[in-house]
Order: structure tokens, then sequence, then C-alpha cells
């Protein structure tokens, strides 16, 4: 629950909450999970009116924000689809935004941005490699020069919705140095290999490009400086993902405070005994410093600031690590019934653990701080 | 007549005067001096910073203060964050002093609020007892009315440094009539009263910082009474809120560069450094535990930033400040693994020409001062998330037909036994 909130981000947040309340339920949910594309569309359409998808988007393209702080307010965003468990590629959307909104031609944002505020145009970020994980320079997928523009091969992984994407950002090798892609995924070449997901809120896919050629539009931003927009790009994922987890867990672990009011056991409630209110109000002290930090890092993020590199990192690596760690241990305190398909805590507990390996885990992100520390001048 | 300065205008000004009147913190130098030139030196700093008008910015000017705002208070402290501060008056402007301006008559305010100011007294804490620390509200400590005055019998502990402190806030039971909770009151006890012995405690880690007090027909003026007469837990409670979010943002009279939202985050490489003098900087398990303490400090610096505010402005109740003195707990200790994992045997053994390593802090607890982590978790438990109390008769039962201790949990005191 984010604090110090203005009358407009209240509303905001009130109205998110409400429209994923009535539109999608968690029987909603359950309905989708056998659903290859697994969200609706005309969900996707109403939330686009809320401005889900135009936060990060320039006013001139039909975007802007209730705040002026796009990734602040859009991490508001978040955190309620996540306590909804909305299913939808909303992350993964605003990342390509973004990137064409940071990097692209006039001619590109006019094509994309305003099909994307407006709820028209999904997109996907296609990122992880099998090889690779989640560095932001990869190598096995390649773009090479050639006549109409370039030639893009190789396999990309873990990719959010790749079924369902209108436009797939992909960032590929060159011998010049990593650059960004933008692919219609009707392009020869392209095929799209559906993963099966932990999480049954999202859909994945690995995506093969076997000599997809692309004109020189498909360019975003310029060969070679790649690596210093995956960096932003990944730095407004985290904090997205961390606004979700945030979300999921809060609520997951709201359902286990009141079960342990409701549930009685040796003639008392079972929250009553310190083995388990120790326990849960120890989440609940991780949570704040989770809502704290994620907050931190969303401003930190929006602002350009010198830190946002290591705030989203630390805001990941904690929120990352306590989201599962907080869930988990829900099912322990609910017993039996934690651990049935019937009952709805594992759709959180999966979510926040898909969230916490996607973009590198905990132990990835720790070590990646040090490397940050060291490439500063002390 | 001039115009109240703001927030920023104060700020430059106390950057000036600190640096020009106020020596830099030492490295490593710890925060407590309980030596006698440690404490004369505080004094000494802490008279200066009222001269120089730089401390109280939120306290009342008829009480000595500067009559400004709690935004300038988080200047001043922002600014102090290198400097070394008087912290032998941790108690004093931590817990005394809000106590006091909240529930003190007119003539205690104007008694000892500007004696804070000026450096003149050191406040304690009497709370714990050697009979009970987390059952604060089972006191065994006596005070009884005679005349006057009351007279107080009985003994107190954890008291830091007690042994330089001039006043204390002592919890005693008034009532043994009624429930434990009802028969309390805070006295304002003068550490020069007859019949007060106190004696130094030392620690695991050899620190001599906390003492105990013994009270022997200690006599204080009626009037000596803080909040009223049995609404004595109220104060404790008041009292307790305030000492979880001081010691949540550092408990420091000087504040950290991160107090303030904007000021960013800073990592210190101290970790890295002691790793690369082992020659261990490129093992990945030392690297992700170095970043794992970054983890730990930054997001006990956020919380601590947001649940403060929160307080403050009434988005969270006062006993959220128990999230911070638990996760304080939580980020000594775990900080302490990974500084003895980091350290390696230099965490066991080092040269005495060089500081204390990580292996000391080891030794210690975050977990119980100012209250166990235990009782931190109740507090989230039971105000928070609204989790019911383990069921006990002891919120209900006269306290005088209460079980309650009979051993002392600490060595006994030296001297002849008491009589009675």
């Amino acid at each position: 629950l984010q604090l110090s909130l203005s009358d407009d981000q209240s509303l905001l947040v009130d109205t998110c909450r409400r429209l994923l309340e009535d539109h999608n339920p968690v029987t909603r949910v359950r309905e989708l999970i056998d659903d290859p594309v697994g969200f609706d569309r005309s969900l996707w359409a109403r939330g686009a009116e809320l401005g889900w998808f135009s936060m990060l988007v320039p006013e001139e393209y039909g975007g802007g924000s209730v705040s002026g702080q796009g990734l602040v307010d859009l991490s508001l965003v978040a955190e309620e689809l996540g306590r909804g468990l909305y299913p939808g590629p909303f992350l993964s959307t605003n990342v390509v935004a973004a990137a064409i909104t940071e990097l692209g031609t006039d001619e590109q944002k006019a094509r994309y941005l305003p099909g994307i505020a407006a709820g028209d145009i999904i997109a996907t970020w296609a990122l992880a490699e099998p090889d690779r994980d989640w560095s932001a320079t990869p190598s096995s997928l390649t773009a090479t020069r050639s006549s109409r523009g370039f030639l893009l091969n190789g396999l990309k992984t873990t990719v959010q919705h790749g079924g369902s994407a209108d436009l797939i950002l992909v960032t590929a090798s060159t011998p010049e140095g990593p650059a960004h892609f933008l692919v219609e995924p009707a392009a020869t070449g392209v095929s799209v290999d559906p993963l099966v997901a932990l999480d049954l809120t999202s859909r994945f896919s690995e995506l093969r490009f076997d000599g997809v050629e692309l004109d020189g539009g498909a360019l975003l931003g310029r060969v070679g400086d790649a690596a210093a927009s995956a960096e932003l790009l990944q730095q407004i994922a985290l904090c997205l993902q961390c606004a979700d987890s945030n979300g999921v867990t809060d609520r997951g672990f709201a359902m286990t405070v009141q079960y342990s009011k409701d549930r009685v056991a040796f003639g008392r409630p079972i929250g009553s005994y310190q083995a388990l209110k120790h326990r849960m109000a120890w989440y609940r002290v991780q949570l704040e410093g989770s809502y704290a930090i994620a907050a931190y890092a969303s401003e930190s993020v929006s602002r350009r600031r010198e830190d946002a590199g290591i705030a989203a990192r630390i805001a990941k690596a904690h929120v990352g690590k306590w989201s599962s760690v907080t869930l988990h241990d829900c099912v322990q305190m609910h017993g039996g019934i934690g651990m049935t398909w019937d009952y709805d805590l594992h759709l959180y507990v999966r979510r926040v653990i898909s969230n916490e390996a996607v973009y590198g885990a905990p132990n990835e992100q720790y070590r990646k701080l040090v490397d940050l520390v060291e490439a500063t001048v002390p | 007549v001039s115009s109240a300065p703001s927030v920023e205008e104060f700020r430059v000004r106390v950057r000036d005067w600190l640096s020009a009147n106020v020596p830099l913190k030492e490295p490593h130098e710890s925060m407590l001096h309980c030596t006698p030139e440690g404490v004369a030196r505080d004094r000494s700093i802490m008279r200066s910073l009222w001269e120089g008008r730089v401390f109280g910015a939120a306290v009342p000017e008829e009480y000595g203060g500067l009559g400004l705002t709690p935004a300038h208070e988080i200047a001043f402290r922002e600014e102090a964050a290198d400097f070394r501060m008087p912290e032998i008056f941790g108690n004093a402007v931590n817990i005394a002093l809000p106590l006091l301006l909240t529930y003190g008559t007119e003539e205690q305010k104007k008694a000892f609020v500007p004696n804070i100011l000026n450096g003149e007294h050191i406040w304690a804490q009497l709370l714990s007892e050697p009979s009970g620390g987390s059952d604060l509200a089972g006191a065994l400590t006596r005070a009884v009315r005679d005349g006057d005055e009351w007279v107080i019998n009985g003994a107190k502990i954890w008291t830091t440094a007690g042994n330089f402190c001039d006043f204390g806030l002592c919890l005693a039971r008034t009532d043994p009539d009624v429930p434990k909770h009802a028969g309390l009151t805070m006295l304002i006890v003068p550490f020069d009263s007859p019949g007060l012995t106190v004696q130094p405690l030392t620690l695991v880690d050899g620190d001599v910082d906390f003492c105990q007090e013994f009270f022997d027909d200690v006599r204080i003026p009626g009037a000596n009474v803080l909040g009223g007469v049995n609404n004595g837990w109220q104060i404790a409670t008041t009292l307790m809120v305030n000492e979880r979010s001081a010691i949540g943002r550092g408990w420091s009279l000087g504040g950290s560069r991160s107090d303030g939202t904007d000021a960013g985050i800073v990592l210190s490489r101290a970790l890295l450094e002691e790793a690369r003098r082992h020659g261990r900087d490129e093992d990945p398990h030392l690297r992700a535990l170095i970043g794992e303490a970054w983890v730990l400090t930054t997001v006990q610096a956020a919380a601590s930033r947001r649940v403060s505010a929160a307080i403050r402005s009434g988005e969270l109740p006062g006993p959220a400040a128990a999230l911070l003195k638990a996760l304080v707990g939580y980020t000594a200790v775990r900080a302490g693994e990974i500084g003895i994992e980091v350290g390696g045997s230099a965490s066991v053994a080092w040269r005495s020409s060089l500081p204390s390593p990580y292996g000391v802090s080891r030794l210690t607890s975050q977990n119980i001062g100012g209250g166990t982590t235990e009782m931190q978790l109740n507090a989230v438990a039971e105000r928070l998330l609204g989790l019911p109390r383990e069921p006990s008769s002891d919120r209900t039962m006269p306290f005088n037909q209460l079980r309650h201790n009979t051993m002392s949990a600490t060595p006994a005191r030296p001297g002849p036994e008491r009589a009675g």
C-alpha cells in the first residue's frame, strides 16, 4: 500500500481496484487458466482508458500520467494488478512503450505509441536467451546487415505473452555491439513456441528467428548503443515487477492473516499462538521494507537519479526474496487446505515465485550490485 | 523581529556552524563514550549546539528551543550526520524531551526541557527491572505517598549510562490492588537522591554502557509525577513508540545522509575492501553476501523513512514503530553474520592496533535492548494485524494476586543483604 498519495493517485488506485474486482475476479482468473491467450482484450481496452499503457508515453502520442512521474503512477497501477492477479502483458507492453519513447524516430513513435496507449497494440520484449538468461548484452541472437536492412537469427526465451504480442522488441547482438529491433510477429521466419508457465496468470514463449529480414526502419536506436537503453528498460521492468509482487504478496498475506483469525484449533484461533503470529508479524515487517524500497526505486528510476540502477536491484533483491518466502510460509500456516488446487492461495504463490526468477534471482542482483559499485569511482 | 528561516536557510546555517564548531566523527568511533572524559565532552558539545542555536529546532522557544518545525529538525539531523553528536543525551532528547512536552505540567516543562537542551541534564529511562523487562507492566518497584513526597523502593536495570545521569523517568507501582496496567505511575527521579545506588554492568563485549539501580527509601517531591498518578502505562506506551522510532532511525542525535528522500543511496565499500584485503573479492559467494549487506542497510533506511513519515502523518498508528525495531534487529544480526564471513579468520583474531572487527558484533544482539524482537512482533501482530493475544489473566486480575518473579535475573548486588 503506497502512502502519501495525491488525490488523483488515490483515485487512480481505487478505480483500478474496482475495475479488477468487477471484471477480473478469481473465478475469471481460473477460467482463463486453460485459455492459450490467457487474458481478455475487453478488459485490456478498459485498462487502456484508465491509462495502463499511456503513462510512459509522451502527451503528443496520446500519453500522460496523473503526477507527471509516469513510472511512479504506473507502479501504483502495477501493485493493483498484482493484488487482483491481472493476467495480461502489462509489464512488457509498458517496457516497449518506454523503449520507443526513449529511442524511437518520430516515424516509429507515430506508428506505434498511439496504438499502445489506446490499447490496440500489445507489445513484448524478447531479452532472455537460453544461455545468457537476463543479460542485457545478448550473444546468441544475432543481427547482421543485409541488402534490405538486417537479418535476425537465433532464439529468445521466457518472452512474456510472445504468442499474443502485436509487436516484439528484440535485443540482438551485432558485430558493432547490441541493438534493438522492432519486429512484427507476422514477419517471415518468426515462430512462436508456447512454454508451460509455473505462474498460471502468465504466458511465456520461446521465439525463434530464422533469417528474419528487417528493413532499416525496424532498428530502434543506434546499432551498438543498446546496452545503456537495455539497462534503463530493465530498471523500469524491475520497478513494475516489484510493485506487482508487493500487491500479490499483500493480498495472499491478508488472506492468511484472516484465515488465522477464523480457524480454531485447541480451543482458540490459530492466529493467537505466537508460533504463528510472530511469523506473520515478521512478514509484515518485511512487506513494509518491500513497499518502502519499491517506492524509492520507482521514484529514483522515474527521475533518472544516479542511484536508479542500484535502487532497482536492491528493490528486486529484497522484494524477490521476501515475497516468495512470505507466501510460501503462508501455505504452511494454512495447513492442508493451502496445498489444494481449489484454494486460491497457490495462484499468488506461483506469481511471486515466477517474478522472483524473471529478470534474475536475488543472488544475481546481489552480485550485480557489487559489479555496479565497482564500476563507479570510489 | 526577524522572520523564521526557511528549511534550506536553516540547513545552510547548520552546515556552516557545525563545520566551524563541532569535530567530525572518527572512523569506527563508538556511539557512546561512557567515561568521565567522554561525558564531559558530550556535555560541552551539547551546550555549544544550544548556544549556536542549531539544536532543538522543533522545541517551542519558551522551553529553550528554536520554535521551528520538524522539517528543520530533520535538516539538522542530516547535516549533523558526519559530526560527533553528544549521544550521551540520547535518552534525554529521544525519550524524556518529547514526553515532557506532551505530558509535563508547565512547571515541569520550564524546569526540565531547557536543561536538556543546554547540556545540563542527562536523562535515563528507569523501566526494566531485574525481575522482568518484557513484562514491563509487571514492574515491582513500589512508590508510596508520604505527605508531600513519594517514597520509592525496588530496583531498575538496563539504564544507559546510569552512572552519569542526572534524572530518570521511573515507572513505579503506586496501586497494587488493581490490575497491573492500572496501578503504575511515571515519576521524575533525581539521580542524586539519597538511597539511590547505581551499579555499572559489564556486557559480553566488555562495554560498560548499562547500569542497574537500587532504590532504598528514595524520597522525591510529590510534584514529580509525569502525566498523572496511576496513568503511568499510557506514558510508558508513548515512550516505547518514541523509542522504537528513534532506534529505527539509528538513535543518534544526528541522522544519516539517507534520512532525506533525495539524498541518494550511498553504499559503503568497507566490506568490499575487507574482502580485497583477504584476496577474496572475486569469490562469487562473498560478492553475493556483500550485495546482500547493502540490500539490508538500504531497505532498513527506506523503511525507516517511510514508517516514520507515516506515523507523523497518521497513515500508520504509533505501534508501527515496532516494525522498524524488529527490522533493525534482523539487519544487525544478518550484517554481523556477513561481516564475519567476509572477514574470515581476521574476524576472530586480530592485532591489538586494529579496531574491533566484525566478530565482536556477532557477540551482542540488537534483538534485546529497547524491547526484545519478540515484543516487537507481538506489537505488530496484535496492533497492526489485529491478531488475538495469547490468553492470560494478567490484564484483569489485581496485581497483588498475580504470580511474579521472586528471583533476580542478574547478579546479586554487592554488599550486605538488604533488610526486609
